[in-house]
């Protein structure tokens, strides 16, 4: 866990450090040459860009790697699966499984893939060009971009729950005393996708609760780690980007925390994102788990 | 020419840079001449992306 952390901290982190640092630079030249300082500003907003995009941009093109692997996955793997299914005939009618929800998955993944990820560069970059020159802004277009593809990822999302309960034999087990307090905590605590994640975490978790009677806790569990691994990665780094905004807010130019925000909410939004390949990945690994298990117990 | 191959948003980013240069090069007074014709330009751009986007393809 360190050590995940650990990296995580050494990529952004020393980037960060040249913003930091590069800002204060950019004050003392401001103070020693006031007649300057239209030349530090664009020099200034330069370099951070340059420094600043390469995380941001590396996240993106990480989940568009992830979805697109997934996708062609699952183009293997669903043939199999749906063979399967027949082969174990009324073994499978016990579970009320949903074939159609493969279908979506995948259609999620692909959606995530050519739609999602192409948009929220668009954002990224309609942001940074009204960063760089104030009196043309695109600032309406790129919060538009945002809160649309946040309300697509949503309705995706539950559409999910919608075919989950649907099923009828999934139960929710997780929602007790225990986990009320932490679901406010995150509710509260992480900006613009805080409820999003709440919610569809508790999707998820209500669908592997009702697997966990099949393929027990610790296969779930690590399911779960490896499947969101990525969206943690883009949460943690998409908060160094605030903190970080947060940090030289004091003494560096508006500009260039505004540009680290801007950067930070577009990331957010990117974790939203890769929710749905973690949900459409947990989905169908532990449909695959279930129906192996199926068919070697039934035999 | 179409939305995905990235053409429109290089092309904002290209307007972007190279005004935003040509406007560290001039003085305070001619940066307010020269800003409508950067509008204009981002304005044409876009007219014409949207129009190549949603119009005929012989347009």
């Amino acid at each position: 866990m360190i050590s995940f952390v650990e990296t995580i901290l050494g990529t952004v982190l020393s980037s960060f450090v040249i913003v930091i640092i590069s800002s204060f630079m950019a004050l003392m030249v401001d103070f020693l040459f006031p007649s300057f300082a239209k030349w530090t500003r664009m020099l200034l907003i330069l370099l951070v860009i340059t420094v600043v995009l390469q995380p941001a941009f590396e996240h993106l093109t990480l989940i568009r790697d992830i979805a697109h692997s997934i996708s062609m996955m699952f183009i293997s793997i669903y043939p199999i699966l749906t063979a399967s299914m027949i082969a174990s005939g009324g073994a499978f009618g016990l579970l009320n499984f949903q074939p159609a929800m493969l279908l979506f998955a995948n259609g999620a993944i692909v959606l995530t893939e050519r739609v999602l990820i192409p948009l929220l560069t668009a954002a990224l970059i309609f942001d940074l060009a009204s960063r760089i020159l104030p009196s043309v802004p695109f600032s309406k277009m790129s919060d538009l971009i945002r809160t649309t593809l946040l309300g697509a990822v949503s309705a995706v999302v539950a559409t999910y729950s919608i075919f989950i309960t649907a099923g009828g034999t999934m139960s929710w087990a997780l929602s007790g005393l225990a986990s009320e307090p932490i679901k406010e905590l995150i509710k509260q605590n992480v900006p613009l996708i805080g409820s999003f994640m709440t919610e569809s975490l508790g999707t998820i978790g209500r669908y592997s609760s009702g697997a966990t009677i099949f393929a027990g806790g610790w296969l779930i569990t690590s399911i779960w780690t490896i499947a969101l691994v990525p969206s943690i990665k883009t949460l943690l780094t998409a908060f160094f980007y605030r903190w970080t905004a947060a940090l030289i807010e004091p003494f560096a130019q508006e500009d260039i925390t505004g540009i680290l925000d801007d950067i930070g909410k577009t990331l957010f939004v990117l974790c939203a994102v890769s929710f749905l390949i973690a949900f459409a990945f947990i989905y169908t690994a532990l449909f695959s788990i279930i129906l192996v298990k199926l068919i070697t117990t039934m035999k | 020419m179409r939305l995905k191959d990235g053409i429109f948003l290089s092309g904002i980013m290209l307007i972007t840079l190279l005004s935003s240069t040509i406007l560290l090069l001039f003085s305070e007074e001619t940066e307010d001449i020269f800003l409508p014709i950067v509008k204009l330009a981002m304005g044409i751009w876009i007219i014409q992306s949207i129009f190549i986007l949603f119009g005929h393809s012989l347009l």
